[in-house]
């Protein structure tokens, strides 16, 4: 006697996915349900955005690493003082510089990026590899990049 | 003694065809799986953190049990209750079921000891011992035997399949005529 038969598979297929939906839709608007997340994001809870006054701060503690994410050429024209250079494009290029540097990023500092402004993106990419990569701490972002930091004079070198 | 046999036996035979028996298990074990899945989706939080216990899921995959089972539960008990789809219904209990019994040996055998989450009983008020542990294993045995009679059962009263059947025999029976 054939117990379970296709109807009763196919019934019990449709339950599981009404359930399925039924679930993922009510955990939505659930106040004690789950957030599903990207990857980027859930690594972007680890980049911080901090203002010149900060980045100041963390600047005279000589305990941080400034990384200008900006092109080689960008770079050498003028930088932060004290900063060295992993530019985020080309993409395997970084990835490369990272893992060369690897030991020097991970060595007890706090890591600020900066590159040409606010909204340049290069800084955020970067930070997002670093993590990739394997680092476990926050990673801070100068939100007014570069040109703020000449503005109000802070120590540059070229 | 003989006769007493013959009655259990009858009494099992109609209980295996299905009868008022048959349906009181459908209905009751509709009405713990219905609970236990409201409880389970009013905190889908908690039950998460309940299923992390296991240590079986790894904790990137354990959002979606936990968002799914509470509801899979609150469907197949509404509809072992009203008796529709009773055999998918008591299909998927059976599986859900033997899932748990798994899960449960596993803890039993590691030795941990912590609340399974099971069928939330101790909200009803019933003092019953939801520990991890051998008794759990056997109680949720029992249930799957008692998913499998539903589910082997040619017949349910008071049920919506049942009232759709005698619909249908009723609309053919005069042009049958």
């Amino acid at each position: 006697m054939n117990l379970i038969n296709k109807k009763i598979i196919r019934d019990a297929i449709y339950i599981i996915i009404i359930a399925a939906f039924l679930g993922m839709l009510i955990n939505i608007f659930h106040p004690k349900g789950y957030s599903i997340v990207t990857k980027t994001y859930q690594k972007s809870k680890k980049i911080i955005f901090i203002n010149l006054d900060e980045a100041k701060i963390k600047f005279d503690s000589c305990k941080s690493l400034f990384i200008d994410s900006r092109s080689d050429g960008e770079f050498k024209d003028i930088h932060i003082k004290g900063a060295i250079n992993i530019p985020s494009y080309p993409f395997e290029a970084a990835e490369k510089k990272i893992k060369n540097n690897f030991e020097l990023l991970k060595s007890n500092v706090e890591l600020v990026l900066y590159c040409s402004g606010s909204h340049c993106g290069s800084s955020f990419d970067l930070a997002v590899k670093i993590i990739e990569a394997g680092y476990k701490r926050n990673i801070y972002i100068i939100d007014e990049g570069i040109p703020g930091w000449i503005n109000t004079g802070y120590p540059t070198e070229r | 003694m003989r006769t007493i046999m013959k009655r259990i036996k009858n009494l099992l035979i109609n209980i295996s065809y299905g009868n008022r028996i048959t349906t009181v298990i459908r209905i009751m074990t509709g009405f713990l799986l219905l609970f236990s899945g409201l409880f389970k989706a009013a905190d889908i939080e908690t039950f998460g953190r309940t299923i992390a216990q296991y240590k079986i899921l790894p904790e990137t995959v354990l959002v979606y049990p936990a968002m799914i089972i509470p509801f899979l539960e609150l469907i197949i008990g509404s509809l072992l209750m009203i008796g529709y789809k009773i055999k998918a219904a008591s299909f998927v209990s059976i599986v859900l079921m033997l899932m748990f019994t798994v899960f449960i040996l596993i803890n039993v055998i590691r030795g941990e000891k912590f609340n399974c989450g099971c069928f939330e009983l101790g909200r009803l008020g019933i003092g019953i011992n939801e520990t991890i542990g051998m008794h759990l294993v056997v109680r949720d045995l029992v249930f799957i035997i008692l998913y499998w009679i539903v589910f082997n059962a040619k017949k349910h009263c008071f049920s919506l399949e049942n009232y759709i059947e005698t619909k249908k025999l009723k609309e053919i029976g005069p042009s049958a005529n």
